[in-house]
């Protein structure tokens, strides 16, 4: 019987390597691929396709900082509420928040050029702007970040605040000294995968805002221009960058 | 003191109802009844966390009804202690104070002098997750009592500890209470703590308070019975050696 129970054990380890192999492969081949002057030319160099990747590079990366703010705002409170109140009509609205999930990108794009667009009811100037691409993130991320949260504030018992309140502090003061710094693993989780996810977000971006070009849209015309010689030295350093950013910040706050 | 008058509490199918319960300025009252009777009901309605259906609960004469927790200066100490897990031990017992703006010079004595008093000296740099169950509780209690609460409510305070040492820790809250003379209400479904620690006793049974009662004429009503038949079974075993 053991023997057996180990035998299954063995052939599931040998289903997770195929998966870590599906996972890792194709990052180790592009940075094989990749020469080490690929990265000093992105850097350094003055050809006009460096200069435009490292434009869209900075402008993804403060839109999805942004897009990552605006969702840590939106999602702290409606977390809280959702986590610490029952009410009628809460799992539909459970359900809503999921909904950007199942919306193929580019109709994400679609509709909200139809809502937010130049024609659309309520006008958010999100044709080719910045602000576009930054709301275009924040739809498709919404889910990830609420939903980590909302796990967050689950696990936190109730009596740590009761007690803070019933010691003098208000609703707020509670909230803010004790159950905001202990889900701060949950807002970093959340912060971390809403920012890589508004990195990679390009469907809908390539809907609502070309320009200013993110570095996806770089590296999708590099690569239909240019085929894969530029689109792999741009995907490394892209790689490189959200690989750094996510391996620094689970190690600050690794206790 | 606190009085409650006519209290009622609807929680979806559950009902609470305190005709009436005083407890006098550092008297220690014991609120005994089975488990899920609501003595955590009753003690979140004082706090504020729960707003009654109807009546009144008077904190030193003030009409706290409809005041939110912060400003009621009940204190609860919950049944797992509640310490914040993020926080030292010193920070725990100092944040009822920095709420009042005390400075740190004299948050600095006035926890020395509390937790001499709890024995709780050499935790204060501490964070909570490597503290016993008992130190656990003398440092929820610091906390709560440092801010010389009107009425401190204790939920279920011995429950989560280990048998061996939840005498002791009986011992010493009595001990406590002599020293400090904090009005308290302590809701157990415990006959043992109960006769123990009670200055006075209420019994609770299906969300209704039933009465309050001198120790010794708790004793003598039916809903001791039980208990003590079981403890006389135990003792006259012991003694004669027969049943």
């Amino acid at each position: 019987m053991l023997a057996s129970i180990e035998k299954t054990l063995l052939v599931f380890a040998g289903v997770l390597t195929i998966a870590l192999f599906i996972i890792v492969a194709p990052i180790l081949s592009l940075y094989l691929i990749v020469p080490p002057q690929g990265y000093t030319e992105f850097f350094g160099s003055n050809a006009q396709i460096f200069v435009v990747a490292r434009k869209a590079l900075m402008t993804s990366i403060t839109a999805a900082t942004a897009a990552t703010l605006s969702l840590l705002a939106l999602g702290i409170p409606s977390a809280y509420v959702l986590a610490r109140t029952e009410f009628p009509g809460k799992k539909v609205i459970e359900a809503i928040i999921d909904i950007p999930l199942l919306i193929p990108h580019i109709v994400v794009g679609i509709i909200l050029l139809l809502t937010f667009g130049p024609r659309g009811p309520i006008n958010l100037h999100i044709m080719d702007t910045f602000n576009g691409i930054v709301l275009a993130m924040t739809y498709v991320s919404l889910p990830i970040m609420f939903d980590t949260l909302k796990i967050g504030f689950k696990t936190i018992d109730e009596e740590l605040e009761l007690v803070a309140r019933s010691l003098g502090a208000s609703k707020i003061k509670a909230f803010t000294t004790i159950t905001l710094p202990l889900i701060k693993r949950n807002i970093l989780a959340g912060s971390l995968l809403t920012w890589a996810r508004a990195m990679s977000e390009v469907g809908s971006i390539l809907i609502i805002a070309y320009y200013p070009k993110t570095i996806n849209i770089v590296i999708l015309e590099a690569f239909q221009t240019y085929g894969l010689k530029y689109a792999a030295i741009l995907s490394a350093v892209l790689i490189t960058i959200s690989l750094t950013v996510f391996i620094a910040l689970r190690m600050v706050y690794r206790e | 003191m606190i009085k409650i008058e006519n209290l009622h509490v609807v929680l979806g199918g559950f009902k609470l109802e305190i005709p009436r319960l005083e407890v006098r300025s550092g008297e220690y009252m014991v609120i005994m009844g089975p488990s899920g009777v609501g003595k955590t009901v009753l003690l979140h309605t004082i706090a504020g966390f729960i707003r009654p259906a109807k009546g009144r609960i008077l904190i030193d004469g003030r009409d706290v009804t409809r005041e939110p927790p912060e400003k009621r200066g009940a204190v609860l100490v919950p049944q797992n202690y509640a310490l914040w897990p993020h926080l030292s031990v010193y920070n725990n017992i100092a944040y009822g104070l920095r709420l009042r703006g005390i400075s740190e010079k004299e948050i600095k004595s006035r926890i020395e002098k509390i937790s001499e008093i709890l024995g709780i000296k050499h935790l204060l740099h501490r964070k909570p997750a490597t503290l016993s169950g008992g130190e656990k509780q003398r440092v929820a209690l610091a906390r709560a009592l440092i801010v010389n609460p009107r009425i401190l409510l204790l939920d279920e305070p011995l429950s989560s500890l280990d048998p061996g040492i939840r005498w002791k820790s009986m011992e010493f809250l009595k001990k406590l209470h002599e020293t400090l003379s904090f009005t308290t209400i302590h809701v157990t479904h415990d006959i043992i703590e109960t006769m123990y620690l009670g200055e006075k006793i209420g019994y609770m049974r299906e969300g209704v308070l039933i009465g309050v009662y001198e120790p010794g004429e708790f004793l003598n009503t039916e809903y001791a019975k039980p208990y003590i038949e079981i403890i006389s079974k135990i003792l006259g075993k012991k003694a004669y050696g027969h049943v």
